[in-house]
């Protein structure tokens, strides 16, 4: 096969236009409450909670990422339909109730909330192939629901990279939902969490 | 091919296989993980846990940056002298912070990091942690066989955005049913550490190095652990 000239431009601007680059991605971001799964956070009674705010302190907030040419340059931001500590909150949320307990309790044994500070995906392009990266990570701090008073603070994070010959926005949904999924597991199965949720006093215990 | 202007016409074909290749590309395999699940996990009673080696230590630094830009401008050899010198330049950033991990075993941390979670759960698992894998005889033994292939660790740079490195761990985990040889568990992981460090701050700060590098491993050690305890797969 011989390439003429029109030929090598015509390839070179379809591998940098490739994907639509200059158009915003607005991914479906979020965590599949079927898939929740049942695990040691249901083998504590049953809690009174609240979930309280998700603060967004990422660098850059209004966006989860950057399509990139094959250059490595920036031409379009990647977005989430939900906002980002929507997301991380439906979340929290999700694997708490499925594992039996109450989160929105107006006179809550504990409150949880946090910070997120990681929720990024990015592709890093190889010889041969793509590899998709996401990384969702967040500071969760658990108060008594009383007193206010701080009884846990702990990190959680979750990530996920797929190399392949390549993928667009469903790839990237699907890796960034498997970061989330990831940092919920953690959080779900982490011994810390699960002993202050086990030693809380009901309210009406003296 | 009427409808292409004239000029078009004689690049046509060329045109059609260029713009296929970089579309079949989004066509290539997908790996279908499989997690492990409850019933079959509660199934085993004897497992062999083997962690054959440490992987291979590396930095992901100037290769994780690279383009295809190279490739572009001056073909395949511009792309293989860019990828040569951009290896160059992490070996040299691996050779400088090797010292300080000199006796530092992923397979030794990740092997105890997992057997200590698995004890301490109420899970009454028979874990025999072996050297090498097991071969067919030795297997029937078991009621499965759990490998953890540690492909490669170290640090990486988390995004692009980002100048600091993250301890990191990649690898494979395969859990095999000896009764049919069924695949419960075959994943490709990869966890990083929580902190991120410049380079020169990991090269002056040995034990801070070998410190977030045990971190990591160990709990990704745990983690994969937990796996097991309360596993999250459908039953195969």
């Amino acid at each position: 096969l011989k390439f003429s000239t029109p030929a090598l431009y015509i390839f070179l601007l379809s591998l940098t236009l490739g994907g639509c680059a200059f158009t915003q991605a607005n991914l479906n971001v979020g965590y599949d409450e079927a898939k929740a799964a049942k695990g040691p956070l249901s083998e504590i009674p049953s809690r009174q909670l609240t979930i309280g705010e998700f603060k967004d302190v990422r660098p850059e907030r209004d966006k989860i990422g950057y399509k990139r040419n094959g250059y490595g340059m920036k031409t379009a931001d990647i977005l989430t339909q939900k906002p980002v500590p929507e997301i991380v909150r439906e979340a929290v949320t999700a694997e708490l109730s499925k594992n039996g307990h109450a989160t929105a309790s107006k006179a809550p044994e504990l409150v949880l909330a946090g910070e997120i500070t990681t929720f990024w995906f990015d592709t890093q392009i190889n010889f041969w192939s793509v590899e998709f990266m996401g990384t969702v990570a967040m500071d969760l701090n658990v108060t008594d629901g009383k007193t206010g008073a701080p009884l846990l603070a702990r990190k959680y994070q979750g990530h996920f990279n797929e190399k392949s010959l390549g993928g667009l926005d469903a790839t990237w949904e699907r890796v960034m939902n498997a970061a989330l999924a990831l940092m919920i597991e953690e959080m779900s199965t982490d011994t810390k969490l699960l002993e202050v949720l086990r030693k809380v006093e009901k309210p009406n215990d003296t | 091919m009427g409808l292409l202007p004239r000029n078009f016409r004689s690049v046509s074909t060329e045109f059609i296989v260029l713009l296929l290749v970089p579309t079949l590309l989004s066509c290539g395999p997908v790996h279908q993980a499989v997690q492990p699940a409850a019933d079959d996990i509660r199934s085993l009673t004897r497992i062999a846990v083997v962690v054959p080696k440490d992987g291979e230590f590396i930095v992901l630094f100037d290769r994780a940056t690279a383009t295809v830009a190279p490739a572009a401008l001056f073909g395949l050899v511009g792309a293989a002298i860019a990828s040569g010198y951009n290896a160059s330049r992490d070996i040299e950033k691996m050779n400088a912070l090797s010292p300080h991990l000199a006796t530092f075993s992923t397979r030794a941390t990740f092997a105890d990091a997992f057997t200590h979670a698995l004890k301490a759960s109420s899970r009454k698992t028979d874990v025999a942690l072996l050297d090498t894998p097991p071969n067919d005889d030795e297997s029937k033994k078991f009621d499965a066989v759990l490998t953890f292939d540690i492909e490669t660790w170290g640090l990486r740079l988390p995004n692009q955005n980002e100048e600091r490195l993250v301890p990191f761990i990649e690898l494979k985990t395969t859990l095999r049913r000896s009764s049919d040889n069924q695949a419960l568990w075959d994943m490709h992981d990869t966890f990083l550490g929580q902190k991120r460090t410049s380079f020169s701050e990991y090269q002056e700060n040995g034990p801070m190095l070998r410190q977030e590098m045990k971190d990591t491993v160990a709990s990704a050690g745990s983690r994969m652990a937990m796996k097991i305890i309360y596993p999250r797969g459908n039953t195969h």
